[in-house]
């Protein structure tokens, strides 16, 4: 099933090209609006990063398994003896390295025109590395509720990110501290927790409501 | 479940009487409450009578807290037992938490006007409340758009459990973080920091809430069931 992965991202490496150049071009479109005052663009990046990550995802998700339940795989899933969240977890990790890393390091390279010092763009791709499984989990969860449902992506949105916000709320405060200069870990470890806590549970629940998402 | 308690037709033959005992109770707390709150009880000594609001928004934001918690123990019931009857309560409970998160936030922000200098500020209390007026709406939305109703609850039954997680942030958000919102006044139960002249009007008000909370919920679990019945019916004409 990993072969399989690899195998589809060779396959739809165009299609993940528009996820990125949507990231690319709705960051543009921000800092182009700030204007060019480094202050406030150095307090809004890491903001408009973490949202324009987590909307990629939440975009991005519902294709993945929109595509695969066409071929029918969900159900071949369904049929194996294992639980569902073996299959959940691969997913998410074929996300996280095919879809997280390459925004997290396209986020970092864009993040120099924010006026971000090295150590700034440092933390906050950690934060994105930490709280990505998180968003990813969150996302395959929420497209398999709305797996059948009439509303596609925005509906997604709407139910997952109230859910993702505590892992932005934490990035903020931790970025926060580094600009201030002061000590971050306390808030590096409740983002770490948060993020291993959401990842925990929308893996839970999303093995658990994964018969009723594909049968319906 | 094969309990007395459980069984749609029970509940529709024992709700009426519950609904008018639930509908005095609510009319009379509301009366003396009211009237306890607004008039005879001394206002405070540094917020003056601004803080009367105290009397409308403290018992409403407990009641969408309360609410959001039934809503997630009945879909988990109605997602392990499938019981028609959890369902229905589920989907009957949701507008009415919503109501009480909406009156909670309005409430808070005119309490805030005059004490904070602001309707509306982002501290952790607040921004956890509105998230859990977007769980609310989000559980909606989810519920409306498949376009079988049975669907519908079971996809947002899993949305209202994982959204549990925002329950305790609510709670500890005024601990945790340093905020302009002041912490709960009846944390320890046998020795509460407010005067009993403030208790006994909030706590009139808070049953007042609670037997509202209860007569909407039976007025719309029946009328969700009855809907029910009437559609399994006309399905039913439909076959034969």
């Amino acid at each position: 099933m990993i072969q399989r992965e690899f195998r589809i991202f060779f396959l739809s490496i165009g299609s993940l090209f528009n996820s990125f150049s949507f990231f690319a071009l709705m960051l543009f479109c921000a800092s182009m609006a700030i204007g060019p005052e480094e202050a406030i663009l150095r307090r809004t990046a890491p903001v408009f990063l973490w949202i324009l990550i987590a909307l990629t995802v939440f975009f991005s998700t519902p294709n993945l398994l929109k595509v695969e339940e066409q071929e029918g795989l969900l159900d071949e899933v369904i049929l194996q003896p294992s639980l569902p969240c073996s299959y959940l977890l691969i997913k998410i990790g074929a996300e996280c390295l095919f879809i997280g890393l390459p925004l997290i390091g396209l986020g970092a390279l864009l993040s120099s025109f924010f006026a971000l010092s090295m150590n700034e763009i440092v933390v906050l791709s950690l934060t994105l590395l930490i709280g990505f499984p998180a968003l990813s989990a969150l996302g395959i969860l929420g497209s398999l509720l709305t797996l059948h449902a009439r509303g596609g992506s925005i509906l997604l949105s709407i139910l997952i990110f109230p859910l993702s916000l505590p892992l932005l709320l934490f990035t903020i405060s931790v970025m926060e501290m580094v600009r201030l200069g002061l000590d971050s870990s306390a808030s590096f470890c409740l983002l770490t927790s948060t993020s291993i806590f959401l990842f925990i549970v929308s893996i839970g629940i999303g093995s658990w409501a994964f018969r009723f998402a594909v049968e319906g | 479940m094969k309990h007395k308690w459980a069984q749609p037709n029970f509940f529709l033959s024992v709700s009426r009487l519950l609904l008018a005992i639930s509908l005095t109770l609510t009319a009379l707390l509301f009366g003396v409450g009211l009237y306890t709150s607004l008039i005879s009880s001394p206002p405070d000594y540094i917020q003056g009578d601004a803080m009367r609001i105290m009397y409308i928004h403290v018992p409403a934001s407990w009641m969408a807290l309360f609410s959001y918690a039934f809503l997630a123990l009945m879909s988990f019931f109605s997602l392990v037992w499938r019981h028609p009857l959890a369902e229905i309560l589920a989907i009957s409970v949701a507008p009415i938490g919503a109501l009480f998160t909406f009156l909670s936030l309005v409430t808070g922000s005119l309490w805030g006007k005059p004490m904070w200098g602001a309707f509306w500020v982002w501290d952790a209390r607040l921004t956890s409340v509105l998230i859990l007026l977007f769980l609310y709406v989000g559980y909606w939305a989810l519920y409306k758009a498949y376009s079988r109703p049975e669907q519908g609850i079971r996809a947002a039954s899993f949305l209202a459990l994982i959204g549990i997680i925002n329950l305790p942030i609510i709670k500890g958000s005024v601990e945790w973080w340093n905020t302009l919102h002041q912490p709960a006044s009846l944390s320890k139960l046998s020795n509460p920091s407010i005067h009993s002249s403030m208790l006994v009007p909030l706590l009139l008000m808070t049953g007042a809430y609670f037997f509202y909370f209860v007569a909407v919920l039976i007025l719309r679990g029946r009328t969700q069931l009855i809907k029910r019945k009437l559609m399994i019916w006309e399905n039913m004409k439909t076959y034969t």
